[in-house]
């Protein structure tokens, strides 16, 4: 079954503004050396796009790997044309709203993957406490399923960011 | 410019972008060119959210052939969080 929502996982925008100690680093969406990875038929609500979940440690649930992709994902440093950084930002985005992007757009080539429908990223240095490890930041759903065969996987990312959130409505 | 598809090299050219149905399934948005090496390759605009280009065995101007690569560029909206301000 498609899933068909996009989200934040709250657990983990919860520790971050109490300021709990992270082992790995505490969360800079900044960095990286986050994950991207990718997710087939998940289904809403449940595992891993259950965005109100105690315990926001990414899992191979319904995960998509291939040639070219590896399991587990890619770090965000690799993900760009040539195998170059996405650089990732959070800044100030449209009036009012914090908006986390990446500079340059997901372009990955000789991939071969089956039934793509959407990605987390993911703060695969954090190890510790065990409801925060690889803490799950955004799931991004693609509306859609899509394959690659010997190809480029590309996401070209809105011209507002992967998400942003409006703290002035 | 011609756009002629027997020739190794035509760009995909989306201004003639044309409605393709294969029997026994949805109709598709396809714009058609060839490769340097003269293989049959297309540009399918799906959904609206994302482009799949195709190449096929087969030289351009004849039979397609069998794909044997697809590429995908998908464009996924912003993820939007808004904070609910009760009485405001």
């Amino acid at each position: 079954m498609a899933f068909t929502k996009s989200g934040l996982y709250t657990h983990t925008f919860r520790e971050i503004l109490r300021a709990t100690t992270l082992t790995g680093g505490q969360i800079d969406l900044r960095l990286a050396t986050y994950k991207i990875a990718l997710l087939g038929a998940a289904t809403d609500a449940s595992s891993p796009v259950a965005f109100d979940t105690a315990t926001v440690s990414w899992v191979n649930t319904n995960e998509v790997s291939g040639t070219g992709w590896a399991a587990g994902g890619l770090a965000l440093s690799a993900v760009a044309t040539g195998s170059s950084s996405a650089v990732p930002t959070c800044d100030v985005g449209t009036a009012g709203s914090l908006r986390y992007d990446h500079t340059n757009d997901l372009s990955v080539a000789g991939t071969t993957l089956a039934s793509v429908q959407g990605c987390i990223i993911y703060a695969d240095p954090v190890t510790s406490p065990a409801d925060m490890a690889d803490a799950m930041i955004v799931c991004v759903c693609f509306g859609a399923s899509y394959s690659t065969t010997s190809g480029i996987f590309a996401v070209t990312w809105s011209g507002t960011g992967i998400f942003e959130l409006d703290l002035t409505p | 410019m011609s756009h002629d598809l027997t020739q190794p090299g035509t760009p995909i050219d989306v201004e003639k972008m044309r409605t393709l149905q294969v029997k026994g399934s949805a109709p598709r948005r396809v714009a058609e060119g060839s490769d340097a090496d003269g293989r049959f390759k297309k540009t399918v605009v799906d959904d609206g959210n994302a482009i799949i280009t195709e190449r096929t065995t087969g030289k351009a101007g004849t039979a397609p052939g069998v794909s044997d690569r697809q590429d995908v560029e998908i464009f996924p909206k912003t993820v939007h969080q808004s904070m609910s301000l009760n009485g405001s």
